[in-house]
């Protein structure tokens, strides 16, 4: 057994209330078990999209924390999460990351399952007396599964709280921003993915205003403006009063720029028809809203991100690296050059060869390097403390509101404090 | 040895020559010649998951036309793209190489393959890959239409390709 953080030391690594957090929150490997034990192993974990198994007998093989799972629609149209385990000798019994299979069979002796779990076939079963009974056998389910819009959920905690209490009300507002870009409400993950390796401590996980003009100086997006002799986006960003960071509740927050007042689409058939599809679905006020909206730029703990355009899943390998992986998520019911500029947007900005997070990547490395300083650990995320406040997002449509929620300045580092509440709690947590 | 393909001529040893070029700008970080060497029409594409697929409907590593190649060189010349501050020290070796004509009468096929060896921060990563080119001839020279880099390791969680590829 490796050794683990006791609860009693969590609380002497934060100072939140002053702004401060110890380094060891980041580079401990007993922090980091801990971790794994608490929230990966415990709390709710994202696997999967419905829409990445659309047919009976799809499969695609996830994670949660370090148990492989397979996630699969069976025969009748239910899906399920089981562990990859066979219950003969514990072979794993899927071995490929996604396909189509009414039946796992384990490869060393034989033993096959149905896509719905049951152990239908021993092979020489004789050896076994009086018989073996084959219904305690079979496949064993992740102990809780859960859905909300598609989006599947594991935990292998039997008990605690619900998929729902672990969202709470503005988790699931912001899942449903992302699906409503599309004008039957539903997204569709199977246009494949940027799987991304990051030497870096998994809890940055971005949602920080502050960075964009320093650290992104290099986008694409300034390039182009250079280029063409236009002023950057990013540098005004941190000055509009209309972004803002959002602490949407149990760890979860986004920064919010639903509001920051695009560019308005290019007049272009695809544009119009997607437009057109979206004030037929919506109507006209709450359409506008949604596409100028940009989506909801949130982050959900443990591990899945809802950047427009991508759904983002991370995984946690120690305490210094982590992998990411950039699922571009398609919208139903609009024209294929909408999807296909989300290809194109994904490509350009993220993943390992794009603008974007390549310069994040490189900013989480040098943090972990300059947290390894022994001398004073202490980081500071002080920012903008005096100004939090409670705010009912009154000026947002109903349907997407975040009520009751802490917000600050766009620029400021209340979502680094929140998930550091959440976090401190998950650990603490008997 | 010479080659005809279509209606002209190509040695052996002159699109290897090329291939060599082209890898040695990328290996020195030689941005604006290795930029040099497109043709206007370029499309540059690293397939992501898988090595064939329609790029309108999967996403890529790099799909790139010419104005997001320029984009992407424009930004590493830019002084502030920190994932290659410091830049990385890279050698690349090309084998296997293999010429085919092309659908165009002035341009040819070429599939090779490559590793890479990239060094930055103490950190060594190899790549194993085949590459296609397709080569335009022009007035200047062979130039690169479209080039196609099918790493190894293509579904696998990949660390930062800041650099040419």
């Amino acid at each position: 057994m490796t050794a683990t953080a006791q609860p009693t030391e969590i609380s002497s690594l934060l100072r939140l209330d002053e702004g401060y957090v110890h380094s060891d929150v980041y580079t401990s490997p007993v922090i980091f078990e801990r971790e794994i034990e608490q929230i990966f192993h415990r709390g709710w974990v994202y696997v999967g999209h419905d829409s990445e198994i659309p047919e009976n007998g799809d499969y695609v093989l996830r994670w949660i924390g370090r148990q492989s799972v397979i996630m699969n629609r069976d025969s009748h149209g239910i899906v399920h999460l089981f562990m990859n385990r066979c219950r003969h000798r514990a072979n794993s019994v899927c071995q490929f990351e996604r396909g189509n299979s009414a039946f796992f069979r384990c490869a060393y002796h034989g033993w096959t399952y149905k896509d719905s779990g049951e152990l239908v076939g021993v092979p020489y079963a004789d050896a076994y007396e009086p018989q073996l009974a084959k219904d305690d056998f079979a496949l064993v389910p992740a102990p809780r599964m859960s859905m909300y819009r598609g989006f599947v959920w594991g935990s292998l905690d039997p008990e605690g709280p619900s998929l729902d209490d672990h969202l709470g009300p503005s988790a699931k507002r912001a899942i449903d921003l992302f699906c409503d870009q599309s004008p039957m409400g539903e997204i569709s993950v199977r246009a494949g993915a940027n799987k991304t390796v990051i030497y870096a401590n998994w809890k940055f996980q971005g949602g920080d205003g502050y960075h964009p003009p320093f650290t992104h100086q290099a986008d694409f997006g300034s390039i182009r403006a250079a280029r063409t002799g236009r002023t950057t986006p990013l540098l005004g960003m941190i000055k509009k009063e209309t972004t803002l960071q959002r602490d949407l509740g149990n760890g979860h927050y986004c920064l919010d720029i639903r509001r920051m007042q695009r560019a308005p689409a290019p007049e272009t058939p695809w544009a119009v028809e997607y437009r057109d599809a979206m004030v037929e679905s919506y109507g006209a006020e709450r359409a506008a809203y949604i596409m100028g909206s940009g989506g909801p730029h949130a982050i959900l703990m443990p591990n899945i991100q809802l950047l427009n355009p991508d759904l983002r899943v991370l995984r946690p390998i120690a305490a210094d690296e982590f992998e990411i992986v950039f699922y571009t998520a398609f919208l139903k019911g609009v024209p294929k050059e909408v999807n296909t500029a989300r290809l194109r947007l994904t490509e350009s900005r993220m993943g390992p060869a794009g603008s974007v997070n390549v310069d994040d990547v490189e900013m989480f490395e040098r943090n972990q390097l300059g947290m390894q300083q022994l001398v004073d650990p202490w980081k500071y995320i002080g920012r903008g403390m005096s100004r939090e406040h409670i705010d009912n997002d009154e000026s947002t449509p109903a349907a997407y509101r975040y009520e009751n929620c802490r917000v600050a300045h766009y620029a400021d580092e209340l979502t680094q404090r929140a998930q550091l509440r959440w976090w401190a709690a998950q650990l603490e947590r008997p | 040895m010479q080659i005809t393909v279509s209606s002209f001529s190509v040695t052996r040893e002159a699109v290897e020559a090329f291939l060599f070029h082209e890898a040695r700008c990328a290996d020195e970080n030689r941005y604006d010649e290795w930029f040099a060497l497109w043709t206007e029409d370029a499309r540059y594409w690293v397939p992501a998951n898988i090595d064939d697929y329609d790029p309108d409907e999967h996403v890529s590593i790099i799909y790139d036309n010419r104005d997001r190649l320029e984009d992407r060189i424009g930004r590493l010349k830019s002084g502030g793209a920190w994932a290659q501050e410091p830049q990385s020290r890279m050698r690349r070796l090309i084998s296997n190489v293999q010429i085919e004509p092309a659908e165009a009468p002035d341009e040819c096929l070429v599939t090779s393959n490559f590793v890479l060896g990239e060094l930055r921060r103490g950190r060594e990563n190899t790549y194993f890959a085949q590459q296609k080119h397709r080569l335009r001839l022009t007035a200047e020279g062979l130039r690169m239409a479209e080039k196609i880099v099918i790493l190894v390791r293509n579904n696998e969680p990949l660390h930062n390709l800041s650099f040419i590829i």
